[in-house]
């Protein structure tokens, strides 16, 4: 490839050789490191490449060899030049594409999210826009560092930013907090708080940071009970206590639960049947506008209408602002029917393995499934237990009356030192 | 004699004959492609064979519609329906 590049970048020629000893004109090129290539024996002679270069050079080895050459073709850029030097409308349409095509390489073109899946692409999107991020400014006004700082501020579940400009595209990848829910608790909870039950379970274990533990491993918790207070006593040197200081409690409590499952669906559902009738059409986006073209159809009957679409692009990071597309409507007719046994528990089984999916993703350890499907004529439930181990503690405000208490004993103490 | 000597050396001490002896290097892909090595110039070219010089020997290549895709001092390409190579 890089040696046809370099041909068409300097031009050559395919000529044809004739005479008494073409070989021996081929040794003596060889000799002097003329280049020759694609060589071909026809009947008149034989038929090979040689550069522009190369050819001006075997004047005198053509002389000693006793042969002749007559070009036949002439390929490369300045031959290309040369046959269209009168062409200048057309030279200047070049030029015009090639300045367009360099000054397309100033601006972002596609922006692309990495590892996001809580946050879609479009609300990104639409928060870039807020911070004058759009398709088609200028890349050098995109400050990559300003806005990995901004995304972590304004996104708190995003842990990890990263974003960067490659050619006409800038990419956003970024990793969310797998854990969201006890992070937005804790942090919703600054001010003093208990750790309760958020669920009933057995503890397995109780790692605290801040406050006193109330349970142990191998306790029974009901929902609701305090698991770690937050009202810590100081006490003297009798060990008496002085006063109770109120701190935020912080634990990790893990305990064997119960959870109860339960899910439904009507053994009746709707199907779409396909007439064959399919309509097609065609999509562009051009600098943001959008033009569709579809042949009509009728509008009485419905249609499953799927387009896809393609941004141009000339190497993997330089995109152009055009996207093209196909759009393919199918007709359809929808009507209802029941599902078979064997497809109601297919259905079933997929719902609770998404179900399962989700509580792995929030940390929770499934110890035992005991789900059974049962179908009957016009439902199909899916019921019973999940064991699993998980976090259960739950930040709860501490009670006024304990604030009043931590504040009467502050007035005592004060109190008692006037005395 | 000396010639003799060398070949027993390079085949006793196993180092490679095309550097040490200049012997001629072929390198096949499938029957349409062939590399030479080690050649020293083309003695006669036609449509249906080639006759190289190499060092101790010739190479005749046979075939059908051969064609030299390149050469230079070190090495040739050719191409074709080769169907048969003689030493000579």
């Amino acid at each position: 490839m890089i040696r046809w590049l370099v041909h068409m970048w300097q031009g050559y020629v395919r000529v044809l050789l004739t005479g008494i000893s073409p070989e021996r004109f081929f040794n003596i090129c060889r000799m002097q490191e003329v280049e020759i290539w694609d060589i071909r024996k026809e009947e008149d002679g034989y038929v090979c490449c040689m550069s522009v270069q190369g050819f001006r050079e075997s004047r005198p080895l053509i002389r000693k060899a006793k042969v002749r050459l007559k070009i036949r073709e002439r390929f490369g850029l300045p031959f290309f030049l040369y046959r269209n030097r009168k062409r200048k409308l057309s030279a200047l349409g070049m030029l015009l594409f090639a300045v367009l095509l360099y000054g397309m390489t100033w601006v972002i073109w596609d922006v692309t999210f990495l590892g996001n899946v809580r946050y879609t692409d479009e609300v990104l999107l639409d928060y870039l826009k807020e911070q004058n991020i759009t398709y088609g400014m200028n890349k050098a006004k995109v400050r990559c560092e300003e806005l990995e700082e901004k995304i972590r501020l304004d996104f708190p579940e995003i842990t990890w930013v990263s974003a960067r400009v490659a050619g006409t595209r800038l990419i956003v990848q970024v990793k969310e907090n797998e854990i969201l829910e006890k992070t937005e608790e804790r942090e919703s909870a600054a001010g003093p708080c208990d750790l309760v039950a958020a669920k009933a379970g057995t503890i397995v274990s109780v790692v605290v940071r801040n406050g006193v533990p109330k349970v142990k491993a191998g306790d029974s918790v009901e929902a609701g009970q305090t698991l770690v207070e937050g009202r810590v006593p100081i006490l003297n040197d009798s060990k008496e206590m002085v006063r109770e200081q109120l701190v935020a409690s912080d634990a990790d409590v893990t305990a064997r639960c119960i959870t109860e499952y339960k899910n439904h669906f009507s053994m009746l559902h709707q199907e779409k049947s396909l007439t064959g009738k399919v309509r097609k059409g065609l999509y562009l986006k051009v600098f943001g506008g959008v033009f569709a073209w579809i042949l009509p159809g009728s509008r009485e009957n419905t249609w499953e209408v799927t387009t896809t679409v393609y941004p141009l692009h000339i190497w993997e990071d330089f995109f152009l602002p055009v996207s093209v597309g196909v759009i393919e409507a199918k007709e359809y007719v929808p009507y209802e029917t029941w599902y078979s046994e064997a497809e109601a528990n297919l259905r079933a089984e997929k719902e609770l393995s998404e179900f399962l999916v989700k509580f792995a993703q929030k940390g929770v350890q499934i110890l035992e499934n005991d789900v059974k499907v049962i179908s009957n004529g016009s439902e199909c439930v899916s019921q019973g237990t999940i064991t699993t181990v998980e976090q259960i503690a739950l930040p709860a405000a501490i009670s006024r009356t304990i604030t009043e208490t931590e504040e009467n004993s502050d007035t005592d103490e004060y109190i008692g030192d006037n005395h | 004699m000396f010639q003799k000597a060398k070949v027993s050396a390079v085949s006793a001490l196993n180092l490679p004959k095309d550097v040490m002896l200049g012997e001629v290097l072929l390198s096949f892909t499938g029957s349409r492609c062939l590399v030479v090595e080690n050649y020293r110039s083309i003695v006669k070219y036609e449509d249906n064979e080639i006759w190289l010089q190499a060092k101790n020997c010739r190479v005749v290549v046979r075939g059908r519609h051969l064609c030299i895709a390149y050469y230079d001092k070190e090495e040739m390409k050719i191409t074709g329906a080769i169907q048969a190579v003689e030493f000579e």
